[in-house]
């Protein structure tokens, strides 16, 4: 500290002193023309005093220096989590679910190898082809007729797996129970078998009613997925999925390694609507995410996903060449929809503590 | 009695006695999250044997075909005389299904857009009193109107348990069951059939409801009755919209102790 600094420290404690000895002289009804003068005095040496520059500089300097680090930090820091919306066609779509899942209708399938169910829990067949019901590990397939799946119920917390490899897409789901049923029509030849029998091939004709091919699986969790294969002739569409994670990539080779499953598509970022066009396999990353599957088309050829919700890690790019997607806090505030209404609000609160400190302090 | 644990245990009892007996109900029976219409009548817990119980706000389904009743023989009280409903559950203990072995009993009345429901739990080879003054009696609900389901869930399928409705007394369950289904739509088939589950018995026929070549009108009741076998079976139904090409096939399987 200069010296300058330190005797006009001295001067404001001293002329303070003055002062308060000056009011407790008035309070009293005593005279105090002497301390007035002296008051006068005082002034008149600190206004003599050479002003101090530096130290103002040195305010400024610490005040800028925290701006610019909060505003870096503002920079660098992103939101806890963004809302995410996705449209994409892919090959691969894996997600779980936080509500259960109910498909009814009638799947319309191809002719020729157009089902195959294996790794059930259960299996009950028409008793057009035996009456007997086929217990783990179970196994299904129409080698040849008409087939329609016409249900399948998958519980909340399981984790359904879709991927087409063309002609054939396959449907894995594992934690949760899974129930479908599926419906033959005219002459069907299939094979049916489990852990203990062999799968036997075996036909039969179903002339005004469908047969009704029965499956289950319990889901255990360290269990083998329930796998259906099929060639699907027509569309289905999903909606209102609720789910609490996915991701359009797959470990097919089973070394941790995703192969991400994207064709085309867009990404888009509420908080800062920020939009990203999607190319053949690019690797998205949605960590923890939670929201829901709007639309779901799955078609003979083609996988239409769209889906929004909240997730904190969003990423686009492959491993060491990731894009972090969620906004950062001065991209947030930046992209806010009436971002004057925002600093206007600051400006108050500002002022207000301003007032606050002048009432209490001075 | 220590000094310290006294105030413990009175703090205790005074949250037992501020806990209504309804809480405690409503820890046995959770009712259904339906919206209840207004006044009396509105589903909720009711007193007595616990059970949830009125009439309730439409909500949206879609067009299909449902398993409206299945009982131990059809329904069969009197609005003006009977007090008191018996639904009696056969002993299924030999299922091994949930750790109470309580069967779930649930109620719903026949009529489209006529939104009543019933929903108990009865411990498996016991009784459930259903005061007939709470909705029945009041609502004219008479035996034709209603519909009376029971079952227990094993690894998360519903295998459905004939129970008896009696009025007067308890009565037990028989082989005979009267099962009911309703289409939300007009159906141009509806054909049915049981099996023993896992019999070597040749496939059985279907057996069609309504004469051929007319359609099933939305709504009315599909009824028909069959004799239940001991052990599991199977009921198959196979339904067709009219102008559509799609069957629904529920498939249902039943127990009997």
């Amino acid at each position: 500290m200069k010296v300058s600094d330190r005797l006009e420290n001295k001067l404001v404690q001293a002329r303070r002193a003055v002062a308060n000895s000056a009011a407790q002289k008035a309070l009293d009804g005593l005279p105090f023309q002497d301390e007035l003068a002296q008051l006068e005095r005082y002034d008149k040496l600190i206004k003599l005093l050479p002003s101090s520059d530096r130290r103002n500089l040195r305010a400024a300097s610490i005040i800028a220096g925290l701006c610019v680090f909060f505003a870096g930090l503002a920079w660098a820091w992103h939101i806890p989590s963004a809302h995410v919306s996705v449209t994409a066609t892919t090959r691969v779509v894996n997600f779980r679910l936080a509500d259960p899942l109910h498909f009814s209708g009638s799947w319309q399938l191809d002719e020729d190898t157009g089902l195959s169910l294996a790794n059930l829990s259960e299996l009950t067949l028409p008793p057009e082809f035996t009456p007997q019901a086929f217990k783990g590990g179970a196994s299904f397939e129409v080698m040849q007729g008409q087939v329609a799946v016409s249900e399948l119920r998958l519980a909340a917390g399981g984790a359904l797996t879709i991927f087409r490899e063309d002609p054939t897409l396959h449907i894995l789901a594992l934690g949760a129970p899974l129930q479908g049923q599926v419906q033959l029509f005219g002459d069907i030849s299939a094979a049916a078998g489990s852990m203990d029998e062999t799968a036997i091939p075996t036909s039969a004709h179903f002339t005004n009613v469908p047969g009704v091919v029965s499956f289950f699986k319990d889901g255990t969790k360290y269990d083998l997925a329930a796998r259906i294969d099929l060639k699907p002739k027509n569309n289905i569409v999903l909606r209102n999925i609720k789910v609490d994670m996915l991701s359009l990539a797959l470990d097919e080779s089973g070394t941790g390694e995703f192969a991400s499953g994207i064709e085309a598509g867009t990404v888009t970022v509420g908080e800062s609507g920020e939009k990203v066009d999607l190319t053949y396999e690019d690797q998205l990353h949605i960590g923890a995410f939670t929201g829901v599957v709007k639309e779901f088309l799955i078609a003979p050829d083609l996988l239409r996903i769209s889906f929004e919700g909240r997730a904190p890690e969003v990423s686009v790019g492959s491993a060491g060449f990731k894009r972090n997607l969620v906004p950062t806090w001065l991209a947030y505030f930046y992209y806010q929809p009436h971002p004057s209404f925002f600093w206007g609000a600051v400006v108050f609160l500002w002022s207000a503590l301003w007032s606050v400190r002048e009432l209490l302090f001075k | 009695m220590s000094t310290a644990s006294t105030p413990i245990l009175g703090i205790i009892l005074a949250v037992v006695v501020m806990v209504p007996p309804e809480a405690i109900a409503q820890d046995q029976q959770k009712c259904a999250s339906l919206q209840p219409v207004a006044g009396a009548s509105g589903y909720k817990l009711r007193p007595g044997d616990v059970r949830c119980e009125g009439f309730y706000q439409s909500p949206v389904s879609g067009a299909r075909v449902e398993l409206f009743s299945l009982t131990s023989g059809a329904l069969n009280y009197d609005l003006q005389s009977d007090q008191v409903l018996y639904v009696t559950s056969p002993d299924v203990s030999d299922l091994d299904a949930g750790k109470a072995r309580t069967v779930s009993v649930q109620a719903r009345a026949l009529p489209l857009e006529k939104y009543y429901r019933m929903d108990a739990a009865v411990f498996s080879g016991s009784s459930l009193a259903w005061p007939m003054s709470a909705v029945l009696t009041p609502e004219r609900l008479a035996p034709d109107a209603i519909g009376v389901v029971a079952w227990v869930e094993q690894d998360g399928k519903l295998i459905f348990v004939p129970v008896a409705v009696s009025p007067t007394k308890p009565r037990p369950v028989t082989e005979l069951v009267a099962a009911v289904f309703r289409s939300s739509v007009d159906l141009n088939q509806f054909q049915w059939r049981v099996r023993p589950k896992g019999s070597t018995a040749q496939a059985l026929e279907w057996i069609s409801l309504g004469a051929s070549g007319s359609s099933l009108r939305a709504g009315r009741p599909l009824r028909f009755s069959f004799e239940l076998t001991k052990g599991f079976t199977v009921l198959e139904i196979a339904a067709r919209a009219v102008n559509s090409d799609n069957w629904q096939t529920p498939t249902f399987a039943i127990f009997r102790p």
